[in-house]
């Protein structure tokens, strides 16, 4: 006598009978994905922890920010990623305004008020948005930023430079989450260098 | 009868042969009359996706050469990973170097100079996008007042061993009817598939660096010394070359794309790409037909002294 056949879902799945449609179901679901836009959150994350650039105990370096711009040609885009675009958020004043607002953490205390205005007796900035990218090469996920920065010190010293962060690493499934962190990774890297020279010019004690 | 049987068949092989250089070229290689003898008719839209130059790797055969398996695939995912984020790493100094200077600018001021004499381009300024998705493409499509839309698409990047630059120009057609060339009817992103494309031709430019060396870091920090001085040069040249060959290009007629695949144009290989060696090319300058114009010239002497 031959042993009983179980016949439930589980088994049917086991022997690949029901895969079949399940797979094909889940075929037009991925296609939509690989081309659906990603569209970056509203507000910048910090992708890891933040270390000040100051000394311990360092009273925060006062940055007021006369002006935060976009130059890019296209500031609505942030790449392609196959044929998916990766969108910069809809206001990207704000969005801006969060990023360069993480200076906090990093020990530089950035003010946004009177802008245009210089306000004496401490660094005045002016920050422009010039490369914000996210590309892929084979398997891996790249990204970079870079930001202009033309500062002025107390004691009438400058900074004019470009700060560049940049990241690479295996891009696991192009997911929306990875994508918004991996952008985020390049933003925070221009930052720590954005904070160094800013407190540098401060003349705040250094970490 | 022996004879004639032979003739026959030698006569059959020439008409296989001659129908088999008719079939090689694609009605999407070269512009068709009726657009050609219209005005005014096509809208132009330039896409440049990129914000940085692009680096390149060689990817991993390793799954390849051991026929397959899962485990050599993510052997050749983790390989090609470590290559690319160490091409990344070796590219930021070109990338610092040509910061400001205007890539974007450079390819709408190319497809101007391009299209400036050609009556069949409508007279409505070109538009620029970095959003190359067919739903925008589509979007676009729509919105135009012409029946017909060219994408100009660019890319520029570095060659895996950093040894030169290379810019590839795309000309895609795409009409605004949701009908295929049989006459039925497709989905309104379907009108941007290559498919339905009424011409699709690319043109490439490979500018080699002058003492270029096996070690990538090397090569990149000649590209990028003196402020990217021979990257900005290369791509400049670049540019200009890709303008000349999308002219040669969009004059093409079958019957000269047909000459080009002749035998007497000896098919050679060079930097990776393999053509028929085109005659009658300014020294310097190597020119193939793969089909699609590729250019490969070292960069001149008077940029990298």
């Amino acid at each position: 006598m031959s042993p009983p056949v179980r016949s439930d879902a589980w088994t049917r799945l086991r022997r690949g009978k029901s895969c079949l449609p399940l797979l094909a179901m889940t075929v037009p679901v991925a296609a939509y994905a690989a081309s659906r836009p990603v569209l970056l959150d509203q507000t910048y994350v910090e992708p890891g922890r933040v270390v000040s650039v100051l000394a311990k105990g360092a009273p925060p370096c006062p940055v007021h920010v006369m002006e935060i711009a976009d130059a890019r040609r296209s500031p609505e885009m942030i790449g392609m990623l196959g044929g998916k675009p990766v969108l910069a958020p809809k206001d990207r004043a704000a969005w801006l305004l969060s990023v360069i607002g993480a200076l906090k953490g990093r020990g530089v205390a950035a003010d946004f008020s009177n802008p245009a205005v210089e306000t004496p007796g401490i660094i005045n900035a002016r920050i422009i948005l010039q490369t914000a990218w996210i590309n892929s090469v084979q398997v891996s996920l790249d990204e970079s930023v870079v930001f202009k920065v033309e500062a002025k010190g107390i004691d009438g010293r400058t900074i004019d430079r470009f700060y560049r962060g940049s990241s690479s690493h295996m891009n696991w499934a192009s997911g929306d989450g990875e994508i918004k962190n991996a952008i985020n990774i390049a933003f925070s890297r221009a930052l720590d260098a954005m904070a160094h020279d800013l407190a540098g010019l401060c003349g705040a004690k250094q970490a | 009868m022996n004879m004639s049987f032979r003739a026959t068949i030698l006569l059959a092989i020439g008409l296989c042969g001659a129908g088999a250089d008719a079939r090689d070229i694609s009605p999407q290689s070269f512009i068709a009359g009726p657009m050609r003898a219209a005005t005014n008719s096509v809208a132009v839209r330039v896409e440049v996706a990129q914000a940085e130059i692009k680096s390149n790797i060689n990817p991993s055969n390793i799954s390849v050469a051991t026929r397959g398996g899962l485990l050599f695939a993510i052997a050749d995912a983790a390989i090609d990973s470590a290559r690319a984020k160490k091409a990344e790493v070796v590219i930021t100094p070109v990338r610092n170097a040509l910061t400001g200077f205007d890539v974007d600018a450079l390819a709408i001021d190319t497809t101007r100079a391009e299209m400036a004499d050609l009556s069949w381009i409508s007279a409505n300024a070109a538009t620029f996008s970095k959003d190359t998705s067919r739903a925008s493409q589509s979007a676009y499509l729509d919105t135009i007042p012409e029946n017909e839309l060219a994408l100009i698409t660019y890319s520029y990047d570095l060659s895996p061993d950093f040894s030169s630059i290379r810019v590839v120009e795309h000309i895609s057609i795409a009409h605004k009817s949701n009908t295929n060339s049989a006459g039925g009817s497709i989905k309104p992103v379907d009108r941007l598939s290559e498919r339905n494309l009424d011409y699709s031709q690319s043109v490439t430019s490979v500018v080699i660096l002058a003492g270029a060396g096996p070690d990538k870091a090397a090569n990149a920090a000649l590209w990028a010394a003196d402020g990217g001085r021979r990257a900005r040069a290369a791509l400049a040249t670049a540019f200009a070359e890709v303008n000349r060959l999308t002219r040669k290009s969009l004059n093409l007629t079958p019957e000269t794309i047909q000459a080009m695949n002749g035998k007497e144009n000896k098919r050679v290989v060079a930097n990776g790409y393999s053509g028929r060696l085109i005659p009658g090319e300014a020294t310097g300058i190597a020119l193939l037909w793969g089909p699609g114009f590729v250019s490969e010239q070292e960069l001149a002497d008077s940029v990298t002294k």
